[in-house]
């Protein structure tokens, strides 16, 4: 396939943004408050890349080549529904973040250009990521989200617990990708090659009693391990609560939603395209892996008292719900719409939780929940967007969360396999639990008594976002039936079908 | 699996080789110290104070800016030889705007740098 320029849109537009942004910040003062977002800041040139590089990948839904599959770079990157889907979740997210950020570094001194340059470099690993089929492409483009990450991480470089932060990252990062890369190496040993449409057919070539069933199950443990660190999974997430609660708000928000996209997508692809029926049954491993996250999360979710802790721990909790999904991939046709539909409603829910948090934490220097005692009386409609939100993670029917859930659930129920029933009980029962934590943050807000009635005022851009978030939190539930079907037409691989 | 063997037996020479020079030497030489000789080694100067002590970051800048432009040149050398088999191949303006697209990201990196200060030294 040759090469064609439309194909890569997005991530050109990205490198270029990025360039762009970073010399913009240069001119820019460097200590000086963002204020309102002027043409030429950092901030507009972001959105601007950002909204470009969206819209040239929705504009890739609309090719018809696309729909089957192109391959680009020898086989390195496929652009394909599932890769442009997974592309739309990480730019969005982007987008959101871009809004949070303006919004929180208020006050705050720190280099913006930097940020938003950086920002956007992420964006572009991330969105590398969701199409890199070739193990290289998959190594490079993970760490370059990783490096990116660790610098955003520690952006607040006057606070200790922003250093400390990246720091965890970092080193959880290493050995995570060290070991991975070590993963992929006896796929490299066993194939002579590292495009994963070559690998799947060097394994599926083995005779049925000669295949070295547990070097191929190893090396997927082991590539397991690096995937599992980027999407928070039990038992690779300790990072998670520490990065989460000293990173810049923002960055929080990015690593919680367009990080762990990212991530899923790869998880979705290499077990799609490589681990086939016949090569090796990884079910029953990502069941206990499931199974032991969204436990994990949720039960050191309960006793948080840090807003950004307890968000920390319900992501892990929610990539548990989403594994669920991935366990079912092979057994139900459902799944793998599910697990997309599902990150599509966590992305809104997620980022809209996180800008009121940004909201709240600018506005007080705090991220204590009991911060949120009274916020009903101080500001209004955050506090109705945060109770949305809130629902929503919980997945209580007034939310969109509820329908992500019940497809989710229904795919496992679907399978007919027992090990996925007991799980998805569990999941039901986890959900319950979390309902606890979750609540909580509500009934702080309408029924705590406030240390002070002075009211909060967020800004015209924030209440929008929010607003926004809200808005299509609610919609999916209303009229969930064309988000299904955008998550069916999207669930479509280059290589490989589930 | 007999490639890996050819590896281990590799492996397994080279670090037998390496103890058996070292034992050798330790057998045959003289052993005469000195006070001169069993100070650490600094390039000639005399060593003074500890090694555990503060640097000037701007070492490290420096040296980091530089590490940019020695792997560009790694790059254009190769590039440079290929260009008229490009060019032969009717693939000439291709490769050179990669090539000057691929420097223009390099200069910015530079033109970061300057701005930022790093290219001062005080």
């Amino acid at each position: 396939m040759s090469f064609n320029p439309f194909y890569i849109l997005p991530e050109l537009i990205l490198t270029a943004g990025g360039i762009l942004v970073l010399l913009a910040g240069l001119s820019t003062r460097k200590w000086e408050a963002p204020g309102k977002i002027k043409p030429y800041s950092p901030e507009a040139l972001a959105l601007l890349t950002l909204t470009g590089a969206l819209a040239s990948s929705l504009a890739l839904l609309w090719r018809p080549e696309v729909v089957k599959g192109v391959s680009q770079f020898g086989d390195m990157i496929a652009v394909d529904p599932m890769a442009v889907f997974f592309k739309i979740v990480v730019l969005a997210c982007s987008i959101f973040v871009v809004f949070l950020a303006a919004d929180y570094f208020q006050g705050i001194r720190v280099h913006r250009g930097e940020f938003y340059a950086l920002l956007i470099f992420a964006t572009l690993a991330a969105s590398f990521l969701s199409a890199a089929t070739d193990l290289i492409m998959i190594y490079l483009s993970l760490e370059f989200l990783s490096i990116t990450s660790y610098v955003l991480v520690g952006w607040l470089k006057q606070d200790p617990r922003s250093n400390e932060a990246s720091v965890k990252y970092f080193l959880y990062g290493a050995v995570a990708a060290a070991v991975m890369v070590y993963g992929m190496s006896i796929f490299y040993g066993l194939a002579a090659t590292t495009d994963i449409a070559a690998i799947h057919s060097k394994l599926v070539s083995y005779p049925p009693d000669g295949s070295p069933t547990h070097i191929i199950f190893l090396g997927l443990l082991m590539m397991m391990v690096g995937f599992g660190f980027k999407i928070s999974m039990a038992p690779f997430h300790q990072w998670a609560p520490d990065t989460y609660e000293g990173a810049p708000t923002p960055v929080t928000a990015f690593l919680s939603v367009a990080s762990k996209a990212a991530g899923f997508a790869v998880v979705l692809r290499v077990l799609v395209s490589v681990f086939t029926p016949g090569v090796v049954d990884w079910t029953p491993m990502i069941v206990a892996l499931s199974g032991l996250t969204m436990t994990v999360g949720n039960l050191t979710a309960l006793p948080q008292c840090n807003i950004k802790r307890m968000l920390a721990y319900s992501s892990i909790a929610q990539a548990g719900y989403l594994l669920l999904g991935v366990a079912a991939l092979r057994l139900s046709p459902l799944a793998l719409p599910a697990v997309m539909l599902y990150l599509f409603i966590y992305l809104f829910m997620n980022m809209g939780a996180f800008a009121v948090v940004t909201m709240v934490s600018a506005r007080l220097n705090s991220d204590d929940i009991r911060e949120y005692s009274g916020l009903a009386k101080r500001s209004p409609a955050s506090a109705v967007a945060m109770a949305i939100f809130m629902l929503s993670l919980a997945g209580i029917p007034p939310a969109a969360g509820f329908v992500g859930k019940f497809y989710l659930f229904a795919a496992a129920l679907q399978s007919g396999d027992k090990t996925l029933l007991y799980l998805a009980i569990l999941a039901i029962a986890n959900t319950v639990i979390s309902v606890y934590y979750y609540m909580n943050v509500v009934r702080y807000m309408y029924f705590a008594k406030p240390k002070s009635d002075t009211p909060l005022k967020p800004s015209f851009a924030m209440n929008m976002v929010v607003g926004f978030a809200a808005a299509a939190t609610i919609i999916m539930l209303i009229s969930p039936e064309p988000f299904i079907q955008m998550a069916k037409h999207s669930a479509a691989l280059l290589t490989g079908t589930p | 699996m007999d490639n890996y063997a050819y590896i281990a037996l590799f492996a397994v020479i080279g670090v037998a080789f390496s103890i058996f020079v070292m034992l050798l030497s330790w057998a045959i030489r003289p052993h005469r110290p000195s006070k001169v000789k069993l100070e650490p080694y600094e390039c000639g100067e005399i060593p003074f104070g500890n090694a555990w002590r503060q640097f000037k970051v701007g070492y490290y800048i420096f040296a980091l800016v530089f590490v940019i432009f020695d792997v560009e040149a790694i790059f254009i050398f190769p590039w440079a030889k290929e260009l008229l088999n490009f060019k032969a191949k009717g693939l000439g303006v291709f490769a050179f705007a990669e090539m000057m697209i691929f420097i223009a990201i390099l200069v910015v990196g530079l033109i970061y740098a300057w701005r930022k200060g790093v290219l001062k030294w005080d």
